[in-house]
């Protein structure tokens, strides 16, 4: 299956800011999270996905073709939820319909009003009288209307309750069941996107820590606690980032290269993420 | 691109009321000064505001797109930057045209009882005045945006109605210079260049926003 995107060697820098050669794929028929504190760079490169920033370097491939925002068209394919409402306030759900049937090719208006039903959302209440949940709903169900092969969305869970952010997830559940449709999705929510993705890319302060399988993720690394003096047994080499506590020691580890007998547990994204930080850090 | 403009068409109805009871207004002060003298009004509110609604609406649509962010959202449609940019002018235009539709209603309804020279001249120069207006603000408002542009242009309103004087006197000029050929051909093909030059300048107003469109980043 193609890939739904590919960044290569892609940076932009502002007055404080640089995003450094990020490169990285999204693999067709999958959910890739991308995770970062606020202020990584997570918008900055779906920004640069879209083409809503000029880059400083890099090329930006969608479904196997470069895309540098010429060929509009292709954006009729991907679905797009921000981290709020951009329409007209004064705009109700019907006339949000009628705008966007001739603004997308494929726009389908059944399947719209079937999103809006599905969230109890009332056609003829104005946007300004949304509520933050709403207000994700309405864009989603915008972006899952137009037969549209990508979804990228920047942090839409933000804001939202625990059981809205349930739905959401069954919500991209339900759309990556169709062949050929991939969710690059931004979030800080770790525990979300554990949930639902199939790999996940770490951004930090600009720069891309790891691209990888999640559950390749999850197997490969282990967290070893132990004391210092024990810490040493543990090759270098093996090692990804250690934290040192007045009780003890934690590692970040290469799951095969801990030794046999030596107690591990398991390392979740979290934790991978924060270790990573670390060894970043002290580099 | 018909998408687009009924975003903005939608968005405008939440001022529209306000403008056309402000017109509705100026007619009836109009109407009032028409009774009194029986024949005309000695005051021409009605005559103007029509036009420079036209302003208003340019700017409003400047507002609330920035208000929302607009722009970050449109640039993810399949949509050109080019018909994005096009929109405002397309719109302001329309707004041009319905407020001198208006401006002429009350210019037949209390000033004169029929089309005149003095009639065309007063309209054609506040046409002109916003169409100029218009396509200085577009391409200043994608620059620095809705609000920087409000202050540049409180800062600038001295030249501003200069400028608007300048263009009213000398139509008016023209006019007591004229108004005896106004039946002539000449004076056809001095409006006939007129047009031709707000065409111009409009035309170089959309190339110039959609360079300064393609530049940002939204």
């Amino acid at each position: 299956m193609k890939e739904a995107v590919r960044l290569e060697h892609v940076s932009k820098s502002y007055t404080d800011f640089l995003l450094d050669d990020i490169s990285f794929s999204v693999p067709g028929g999958c959910i890739m999270g991308l995770i970062g504190e606020n202020g990584a760079g997570k918008t900055t490169i779906l920004k640069s996905i879209l083409q809503l920033i000029h880059l400083d370097q890099g090329k930006i491939y969608l479904f196997g073709e470069e895309y540098d925002g010429s060929r509009r068209e292709r954006l009729n394919q991907i679905g797009v939820v921000m981290d709020r409402c951009y329409f007209e306030p004064e705009l109700t759900a019907s006339e949000i319909n009628k705008v966007l049937s001739k603004v997308y090719a494929n726009w389908q208006t059944d399947e719209f009003f079937s999103y809006l039903d599905r969230f109890s959302i009332n056609p003829a209440l104005k946007i300004k009288e949304y509520s933050k949940g709403m207000s994700v709903k309405i864009s989603l169900a915008a972006a899952l209307s137009h037969q549209s092969r990508l979804l990228i969305l920047d942090e839409p869970a933000s804001g939202l309750d625990p059981a809205a952010r349930e739905e959401l997830l069954d919500l991209f559940w339900d759309f990556i069941q169709e062949e050929d449709r991939s969710i690059l999705l931004s979030s800080h929510i770790v525990t979300d996107l554990e949930k639902v993705c199939d790999y996940i890319t770490y951004i930090n302060n600009g720069k891309l820590l790891f691209s990888e399988d999640k559950d390749i993720l999850l197997q490969s690394y282990g967290i070893v606690k132990c004391s210092r003096k024990e810490l040493s047994v543990l090759e270098p080499e093996a090692v990804i980032a250690t934290r040192i506590h007045s009780f003890g020691a934690e590692a970040l580890v290469k799951r095969n290269h801990i030794p046999d007998g030596m107690l591990y547990e398991n390392a979740g994204i979290e934790q991978i993420m924060i270790f990573q930080n670390e060894r970043r850090n002290l580099s | 691109m018909n998408g687009l403009l009924l975003h903005e068409i939608y968005g405008l109805k939440r001022v529209w009321k306000s403008y056309l009871l402000v017109l509705i207004m100026f007619y009836m002060i109009d109407f009032v000064s028409f009774l009194q003298h029986k024949s005309h009004s000695s005051l021409a509110f009605g005559a103007y505001i029509g036009i420079y609604i036209a302003f208003g609406i340019t700017f409003q649509i400047f507002n609330y797109q920035e208000s929302v962010q607009w722009n970050t959202y449109a640039n993810t449609m399949p949509v050109t930057k080019k018909q994005l940019v096009s929109v405002y002018y397309i719109l302001g235009g329309i707004a041009v045209i319905v407020g001198s539709i208006c401006s002429m209603i009350d210019l037949m309804l209390f000033h004169t009882p029929r089309f005149s020279f003095d009639m065309a001249l007063t309209l054609s120069s506040q046409f002109a005045t916003v169409v100029l207006g218009i396509s200085v603000l577009i391409p200043l408002m994608i620059k620095i945006g809705y609000r920087r542009s409000i202050i540049v242009l409180i800062l600038c309103v001295i030249a501003v109605i200069s400028a608007m004087s300048f263009v009213i006197g000398l139509m008016i000029s023209l006019f007591d210079r004229y108004s005896h050929l106004s039946a002539a051909p000449g004076i056809g093909l001095f409006v006939l260049a007129i047009i031709l030059l707000l065409a111009v300048i409009v035309f170089a107003s959309f190339q110039i926003s959609f360079y300064l469109y393609e530049k940002k980043e939204f």
